[in-house]
């Protein structure tokens, strides 16, 4: 089964911004390991990081990670998910659900056990204005 | 373990050819020709002279008699015609032209699985088990074809479980068996033979519960389905 | 009385009628995860990314749980885990798609330790608008991989075809017993 995919023209206008976020983000956020940044549909759009990872692969699972949560909002009746953490033994993935210029995306930080969270929520918070304002 | 879907050794199908109206010179020659020729054949060929038959074969004097078979060979004198559902043989009677006749009935008949099989004498405690899924042709769509099919997946089964579980009449099931046994995808072992290999059983799940008939019955009927 | 609970896996690629076959089944309005679609390649405006679960109540404190495998590739990952310990397994295959036995090849492939002592049935949807492959094709497919499933024609927006895929894999489930 061959995925050859062609992003919508709405996605390919905001690769740009994405690859500009990403890098911002991995800067800022002291510890940090990786981000990536995808679609709702788990494509990446951007990454960034020294940790070698597979980012098409983690862009897949956080947005399947978000729908979940999307999903069981709905169910709950708590209005549409923001942030989703996974906090594991030796580290943090922290997803941020965006949406930027009518598109629903999804930015993910692995970071350190020792980051702050609400310092990577703030910034993960300032990524999507930012991308809103590009 | 879900078995290898080897072909099973080539099961030669039964078909009965009924004689009417032939004289004592062209019995003896057809009955001398299927015992030389019959190794060349696709099927096991008997000669009968009344009940169910799936060939008629007759003397080109006969006439009104309705003919239930799949085909028909006319064997008549020389200028005789020849119409659609009827092979017309010439005397003397002819192996080869005999063995070229059967061999094309042996082909309609395998090409059109909506006839009934015969019934075949296997024996009593024979089990059955499915080495692939058959063709659509031979489903036909039959959602009991379909459901006996299922149970003949996992592991052996005898002509009595499987009407017992699938709640389908033996007849129908053994009729259904004969067919599956024509197609070379049927295993079919004897009740000593399955005890001695108990690895042809269907391993169980990883965390496999057990459950019975009942339990399944109460999936089935919440579920709406209710075949019988 | 304790809680006796199955779970039937809906699996196949995108457009096979996963979601639409556990609608049918279900009796609460099936829980979905679907997202809007990027890829201009598929042509759906939605697209599972999660899972679809649904629930058939069976009464006496038994249920069905239905759950939906995301189609796409990039999702594979949840193919196996949403497939775990489940009762069956049915593939859904879309015979209008460009290559409906490779797509079949690529879930063989997926869930091929699973195979062996998985109940598992195959729905191929679409038949009428596209008969090639056959239905028998598959059925190779599979022989050729020592494995042997029921192979049907399936409508899943016909409940009876749904349901029929079902029942040959509880029939495979109450063999092994």
């Amino acid at each position: 089964m061959n995925e050859m995919t062609s992003l919508s023209t709405l996605t390919t206008t905001l690769l740009h911004p994405a690859r500009q976020t990403a890098q911002a983000l991995f800067a800022e956020v002291d510890g940090a390991r990786a981000v990536v940044i995808a679609t709702a549909d788990g494509f990446d759009l951007a990454h960034a990081g020294h940790q070698a990872i597979d980012p098409a692969r983690l862009a897949a699972m956080v947005s399947s990670v978000s729908a979940l949560g999307d999903a069981a909002s709905r169910e709950t009746g708590i209005g549409t998910p923001r942030y989703l953490v996974i906090e594991s033994s030796d580290g943090r993935l922290v997803v941020r659900c965006m949406q930027v210029q009518q598109q629903a995306l999804v930015a993910v930080v692995l970071t350190d056990k020792s980051v702050t969270l609400g310092f990577v929520l703030s910034h993960l918070a300032q990524a999507e204005q930012l991308m809103n304002a590009a | 373990m879900n078995r290898e879907a080897a072909t099973a050794p080539q099961v030669k199908r039964e078909l009965r050819l009924h004689l009417q109206n032939l004289n004592d010179n062209d019995l003896a020659k057809v009955n001398a020709f299927l015992r030389i020729g019959g190794e060349r054949l696709q099927c096991d060929w008997t000669v009968v002279f009344d009940g169910e038959f799936e060939v008629l074969m007759r003397g080109n004097d006969l006439h009104g008699t309705a003919s239930p078979a799949a085909a028909t060979v006319c064997l008549a004198d020389a200028g005789t015609g020849q119409h659609d559902a009827v092979e017309a043989l010439a005397r003397p009677l002819q192996y080869e032209a005999l063995l070229d006749a059967l061999s094309a009935m042996e082909n309609r008949i395998a090409s059109t699985p909506a006839l009934r099989a015969v019934p075949r004498a296997f024996p009593p405690d024979a089990r059955f088990r499915l080495l692939r899924w058959p063709s659509a042709d031979l489903l036909q769509g039959d959602r009991d074809r379909q459901r006996l099919a299922s149970f003949l997946l996992t592991r052996l089964v005898s002509l009595d479980e499987l009407a017992r579980l699938s709640h389908v009449g033996k007849p129908q099931c053994a009729e259904f068996l004969a067919l599956l046994a024509t197609t070379g995808t049927l295993d079919i072992a004897a009740a000593d033979a399955v005890a001695a290999t108990i690895t042809a059983r269907a391993e169980p799940r990883a965390n496999h519960q057990e459950f019975d008939a009942h339990h399944f019955a109460t999936i089935r009927h919440g579920l709406g389905l209710t075949w019988r | 009385m304790a809680m006796t609970q199955h779970k039937i896996v809906f699996s196949g690629p995108p457009g096979a009628g996963k979601t639409t076959a556990i609608a049918m089944l279900s009796d609460t309005p099936p829980v979905v995860t679907d997202v809007r679609n990027t890829d201009a390649g598929l042509s759906k405006e939605l697209t599972t990314v999660g899972l679809d679960f649904g629930q058939a109540d069976l009464g006496n404190g038994q249920c069905v749980r239905l759950f939906g495998t995301p189609g796409q590739l990039r999702f594979d990952f949840m193919w196996r885990i949403i497939a775990t310990d489940a009762l069956g397994l049915v593939i859904l295959i879309d015979n209008t798609r460009p290559d409906p036995l490779d797509d079949f090849a690529t879930y063989l492939d997926a869930y091929a330790d699973l195979l062996p002592t998985i109940n598992c049935a195959v729905g191929i949807g679409r038949t009428g608008e596209c008969p090639l492959p056959t239905v028998d094709q598959f059925s190779s497919l599979l022989a050729e991989r020592g494995l042997a499933f029921p192979v049907l024609p399936v409508d899943v927006r016909r409940r009876e075809d749904v349901l029929m895929l079902v029942d040959t894999v509880l029939i495979q489930a109450e063999m092994r017993t």
